[in-house]
Order: C-alpha cells, then structure tokens, then sequence
C-alpha cells in the first residue's frame, strides 16, 4: 500500500471553486440529488494519509466518483430494501478518519451492499441517517485483509452476529484492503469474502484497495471505526479484534431510544 | 477523462435536466465475480490450553465439507485469554535450508486478536516490524504462507519489546506437489499421505484457493536447523514443514515419513502438528503444538508411520518425537 503526500492547500482551493459551481448548477435545476460536502467534489487520486483537516478521500481503483448506490435494491436502510431518504444535509468538512471526525460523504467503493447479488457502488453517504428514520442506529467499518487471523475470526463471528444486530440498526460495512497474497482488493476479494462467511445478507463487503481508514505506519488489524450515523462522527477506532464491542452496542442502544 | 472533469459534466447535465427524478454519473462496477464455494474450517472452539503444548484429536462429525461429499470433522479447539502484551520492534533476517537469504518471505507479528500489516523480507532476507503501540494477545512472530513457504509461528515472550530473530531458518516447500484426494496416496519431500477412498479433503479455500495452491508440498527440517516456532522442549525428532495448510482431512489420514532420526524398528512415536494459524485455533493452540496421534517405527527400521485409527488429521507443520 503506497499513497503520495500531497499539499492540500490548492486541492482545498479548487473544491471549494467546484463546489461555487456546482451549487449554482443545483439551484438552476433543483432536480439532482444532494450532493456531498463542501470539498466532495474532489476527486481523483488523493492523499489518503493527509491530516485530518483534508478535504475527502476518494482513492483510486475501486473508488469512484458520484453515484447512486445500485445493484439489486439492497441497501442499509430500514428492512434492507433500498435507503430511505431523509431531508437532512450530509455534515459539512472538516472530515476525517480519527476518532472525534467526521467521516467524508464522498467516501465510496465498489462492491456488494447488503442483499446484494451484484457488485455497485456502496456509499458511506447512504449510511447517513440524522433523524433514525433509516432504522440505523450504528455504523462498523470493519478493515480487514484476507492474511489477517483476528479478521477472520471476526468475520465469522459477524456471520452469527448479525441477524440479532441489524435488529438493533446496527450496520457494517467491511473494507477488504489485501488478499492473503498481499495483493490489492477488488471486488472479486470482497465476493470471497462474504460468500465464505456467509455474511452478504447481512453485511456490505467492498474492496478498499487503497485502505481509507488506514493510518501511517504500523496498523493492527481488524480496524474498527464506530461511526454515530445521526451526525456521521467516528465515536471510536479500535485495532484488533477480541469479540464483542460494547462501545458499538451502547451507541446503538443510545440512537434506538425515542 | 480527469474524474473533476467528468463530476463537471455530471452537474451540467443535471442542471440541464429539468424536472428529472434523479441525476447519477455513470459508473463502471468492477468486473463481476463468480462465487467460490465455502469450505470446512468448521467447530467450536472449545476449552483447552493456550500457547502450551497440550493433548487433542479430531472431535468426529461436525462443521462444513465440501459440497457435502464425504464425511466431516472438526478440531477440538483450544482457546484462552491472555493478557494483552506490549510489542516494540521485531528485526528478523531469514536464510532458506541451503543457507541463503530467504527472500520474499511474508513475515508478520500477529496475535489471536490484531495482525500487524505484513511485510516480505528483502533480498537480503531482512525485515523490520514494528508493533509499538498495538498491544495484542499471544503475540507471535509469523512467517511463511503455507504454499511457497512453511508457515511457523513463534511466540513473544511477554515483558519483551524488541525482538531479533538473525539466520532463522525458512523452509522453502517444493515448487508443486501432488494432488490431495480421497483414495490419493500422494508424497511430497518424504512424507507420503495416503487418504482413504471414503475420506474428505477440506482446503481453506480462502488462501488456498488454486488447484495448484492445493497441492501437497512438503520438506523435512535437517536437525540443528528448526525454525522459529518448532518448540526445542518437544524434542522433535523429525520436523517437515507442510502444506496447503489448514487442509482438513477426514479422518484423519496415514502418515509416513523416512526414519532420518535413525529410531529402533518398532519404536513408538508421537506425531504433533503446529497452529501457525491464529484465526479460530481449531486443531492447535495459536504459535504451539498438540499431540495428534501416535505410530512407530516401521519393522524394517526405515519409515515412521502413524497406526491404524491414528494420523494426520490436517496439513500443518508436522513432527514425530519417539514416545
């Protein structure tokens, strides 16, 4: 996994030209979906290990630009059909990938939202439920890499897990960065993965070849990011797995309360 | 076409859309996948020792095959709750059996519970890992991928930071091998596995999920050159490194190896195997070994093999110690 360190301070500027554009485009027509955050339309190859304060990151490979989430009906939303769609605003920037941050409403990937039978676009977008009336009440973003034992372990456990967990509204996305040989994800991988712990019913496993979450230097995998799908802030990262997350449970049971 | 120029052309169509429902760019999902098949790593992890030398055998019926086919097992698990343990830097330089640098060798620090990011040695046989701050259970220093090197796991001692594994030998499995199927007797570096017609062969088709990837490769360990991992208090007299491994096979199969260790005709032996695999510790504790079965000499001196009802019951790194 190699990223460039690149300067933000031009990439912050031509965001926030394209998002002058693009607002005046929206207010024309008024027809098209809500669109990102201040810096969304940034795409490209980007820093995936720049400081917090960055615009989004969007990768290259299997990540790609603006899109709605296809590929069968299947969704994170209430029962699993398709996302409902709520009139809040996706959270303005700064984001991040820290614990305290806001994840980007950029962040996208290829592979197979839940339920699905055919690879799509997933977006974290999607995930956004400010009001509870998606039924998601927590959001795991699960990095995993097919060498990883712990992250094998855990897929296994979500298979049994996840049936009484989506009750709750818990939602998981695992993000495949490595095959066993070390060799980057695709959406091939993400197939495998779910098809072998028979979690494609209940979990949206996508290729993540770039490592969106993954911070400098040394990692611990599985990497965990607990997000509150209420305002898309990550409540926690955790390395490694040893069962069950009681942070996740508990922000689940927070945002299931009247 | 620069992907800001095509979100520009996205917003110009949707500005030009009147009254449309809905504006999507267009996107090219990746190729589409077939399906592979799941297959058997199945069973509980049960009680059992941790990073301990302990007793185990196969648990009988239970977990997943194969499509179904043949007959099925599980390991009888082994599980514990260490205490997390702080890891600083592990500096490692490996050399094959023939001396020279082992290169490209995946090498990891991995406990039960996180696995470090991997890296291959160069080709020098060298690698720095460096684990500071990710404080894990059962850390071990991991090596090997089980198909193009034997996959050994050597645990870290709790209060340690940095450890240094220099010349630690890397075992390089054979270039291909022969097919594992029921009613197979296939041989690879000495050792000779014969399946019985009726019998199962469950590959963790997740790492091994090649036909050639599934072959059986072996090679024996000289004395005086056990890697990392093979634990000197078993006394191991004769040490092969194997693979694919995790590869289930029900029951558990004959095994046969040359006597290199020079045993009396007729001597009993006990035969281990190794849990280099952390994921669910199914057939043996994370970075030890388990008794699996038991066998003797031949009556001409010349093999040691496993007996009837006792033998291999998974591809793993394997020794036999005289009982």
């Amino acid at each position: 996994m190699t990223t460039k360190a690149r300067g933000s301070d031009a990439r912050v500027a031509q965001g926030h030209a394209w998002v002058t554009v693009g607002a005046l485009l929206l207010a024309a027509s008024g027809a098209c979906n809500a669109m990102t955050g201040a810096d969304g339309l940034s795409l490209g190859e980007q820093d995936l290990r720049a400081s917090d304060t960055t615009g989004e990151t969007a990768g290259t490979g299997d990540t790609t630009g603006t899109g709605a989430t296809g590929g069968g009906g299947a969704g994170p939303g209430g029962g699993g059909g398709g996302a409902a769609s709520n009139a809040c605003p996706y959270p303005a920037s700064p984001y991040g990938k820290a614990e305290g941050k806001t994840v980007s409403g950029a962040l996208k990937w290829q592979g197979y939202a839940e339920g699905a039978t055919e690879p799509s676009t997933v977006a974290i977008s999607d995930y956004y439920d400010c009001d509870g009336s998606k039924g998601i009440n927590a959001i795991l973003l699960d990095t995993s890499a097919e060498w990883c034992g712990a992250c094998i372990q855990e897929a296994g456990d979500l298979q049994k897990e996840m049936p009484a967990w989506k009750e709750k509204g818990i939602r998981v996305i695992t993000l495949m960065i490595e095959d066993a040989s070390r060799v980057k994800a695709t959406v091939k991988l993400a197939d495998k993965w779910r098809t072998k712990f028979k979690i494609g019913d209940t979990v949206a496993v996508v290729s993540d070849p770039n490592g969106t979450f993954l911070p400098m230097g040394s990692v611990g995998l599985p990497l965990q990011a607990i997000v509150d799908p209420r305002t898309m802030t990550i409540t926690k990262v955790l390395q490694g797995y040893g069962g069950p997350m009681p942070e996740l449970l508990a922000l689940a049971a927070k945002n299931a309360k009247p | 076409m620069d992907p800001r120029t095509h979100t520009l052309s996205v917003l110009v169509a949707c500005a030009l859309t009147l009254g449309a429902a809905a504006c999507s760019s267009s996107t090219t999902p990746a190729s589409t996948s077939s399906s592979s098949g799941t297959t058997g790593a199945g069973g509980a992890t049960g009680g059992g020792g941790g990073q301990s030398t302990g007793s185990g055998g196969q648990a009988g019926s239970g977990g997943a095959g194969t499509g179904g086919a043949g007959p099925t097992c599980a390991g009888p698990g082994h599980s514990s709750s260490p205490a997390k343990q702080d890891v600083g830097k592990v500096t490692v330089r490996l050399v094959g059996l023939d001396g020279k640098p082992a290169a490209d060798v995946e090498v990891y620090v991995c406990g039960i519970d996180l696995c470090t990011n991997p890296k291959a040695t160069d080709a020098s046989g060298s690698a720095i890992l460096d684990a500071t701050g990710l404080p894990m259970k059962q850390a071990a220093f991991k090596f090997g991928d089980g198909w193009q090197w034997g996959k050994f796991a050597q645990p870290l001692e709790p209060g340690t930071l940095d450890f240094t594994f220099d010349g630690a030998v890397a075992p390089r499995l054979p270039a291909d091998g022969p097919v594992l199927a029921p009613g197979a007797v296939a041989t690879s570096g000495g050792a000779t596995i014969t399946l019985d017609a009726a019998s199962s062969v469950t590959f963790d088709e997740l790492v091994y999920d090649t036909p050639e990837k599934q072959q059986l490769r072996a090679v024996r360990v000289p004395a005086g050159k056990d890697p990392p991992g093979v634990d000197p208090s078993l006394s191991l007299g004769i040490v092969y490194a194997a693979g694919p491994i995790s590869t289930v096979l029900c029951p558990a199969a004959k095994l046969s190896v040359p006597n290199d260790a020079g045993w009396d005709a007729g001597a009993a032996v006990e035969l281990f195997v190794h849990g280099a695999d952390g994921a669910t510790e199914e057939w043996a504790p994370y970075a030890g070994w388990v008794k699996v079965g038991e066998g003797a000499v031949s009556a001409d001196g010349k093999s040691v093999e496993t007996a009837a009802g006792s033998g291999l019951p998974v591809i793993a790194t394997f020794g036999f110690r005289k009982k």
